[in-house]
């Protein structure tokens, strides 16, 4: 077994202590103990060090599980994500609501009770329904008579289209 | 026998020469200061009056003006699917008639630029209310009327 060979600069081996470089000049407790063999040192370090290697092993497996896991996750969102989206397109969903919408929504009730299936006309800056009708150009008409206006939103009573094709 | 308030008729089509018979009706319309002839396809499955895409809107040069919807109507297609259309208001001509339809513009940009196909228009059951049309499957022809009174 081989004793330490490298040693602090500071370090005098007949005294066994430390010099110090400071004004102070207090000897203090030696860093490294050179009567103590590296097999010794070694051995013992093994023991001390094996539980957190150990650990950082496991935590690199966990590290590597969950980034399998996330991966798979991501996978599956983005599949479900698709399938959302043609779900959507099915339905014939509209995310966004316009100003007719709002308008259809106030008076829905009452439209479904009196009006089911017929064709409703639309004026969304006055905020009203200019026009009820079982053909589209019939509230049409009605709404232009009424309002002198060109323009409408249409909605079907009770469905989410207005027509089939 | 002649119907009584008959005014023009219109013979099926075997369009590919394949023995397969289509009521294909010729449609003048006019707009934008022109007149167009189209030739449509006549469909009782669908509602509206004339069906048409966006595509075959440029590609035809219908010149279709007056817009009476102010956002994009919700159109549901037979696969249950939704697509978006613009309704314009054009006089149609069928047999030397011509009355006030309303023509449906359909936003499929995945049928039609992608594919390069081109959609043929439809004629919807508001069409034949409107022109008051017999179909006579038997004899492979439509037969335009005047509405009884």
């Amino acid at each position: 077994m081989k004793a330490a060979t490298v040693l602090p600069l500071s370090y005098r081996a007949s005294e066994n202590k430390l010099t110090s470089r400071f004004p102070s000049d207090q000897p203090y407790e030696p860093l490294f103990d050179v009567q103590r063999s590296f097999a010794q040192i070694e051995k013992a370090d093994f023991f001390e060090t094996m539980p957190m290697f150990n650990f950082f092993r496991e935590l690199v497996s966990i590290k590597q599980e969950f980034a399998d896991f996330k991966k798979t996750k991501i996978k599956e969102i983005n599949a479900l994500k698709d399938a959302l989206a043609n779900l959507e397109q099915l339905a014939g969903e509209r995310t966004l609501f316009t100003p007719a919408d709002r308008i259809y929504e106030r008076f829905k009730v009452e439209l479904e009770k009196d009006h089911f299936g017929e064709i409703v006309a639309i004026d969304d800056e006055s905020g009203c329904i200019v026009g009820i009708a079982d053909t589209l150009s019939d509230a049409y008409e009605r709404a232009k008579k009424a309002t002198g206006k060109e323009q409408f939103d249409f909605k079907r009573v009770g469905y989410g289209y207005l027509f089939r094709i | 026998m002649v119907h009584p308030r008959e005014f023009h008729t219109c013979e099926y089509t075997d369009l590919l020469k394949e023995n397969e018979f289509l009521p294909l009706v010729e449609v003048s319309i006019f707009a934008g200061g022109s007149k167009t002839k189209i030739t449509a396809l006549a469909d009782t499955g669908c509602d509206p009056d004339l069906v048409i895409t966006k595509s075959f809107l440029r590609s035809a040069k219908l010149g279709l003006t007056k817009k009476i919807t102010k956002n994009p109507l919700e159109v549901r297609m037979a696969d249950g699917s939704g697509v978006s259309a613009d309704i314009y208001e054009a006089i149609c001509e069928v047999g030397a008639e011509r009355k006030t339809m309303l023509i449906y513009v359909m936003d499929t940009p995945n049928t039609d630029d992608n594919n390069g196909t081109q959609v043929t228009p439809l004629l919807g059951r508001e069409f034949f209310n409107a022109y008051d049309v017999l179909f006579k499957g038997k004899h492979r022809k439509l037969v335009f009327c005047h509405p009884k009174e």
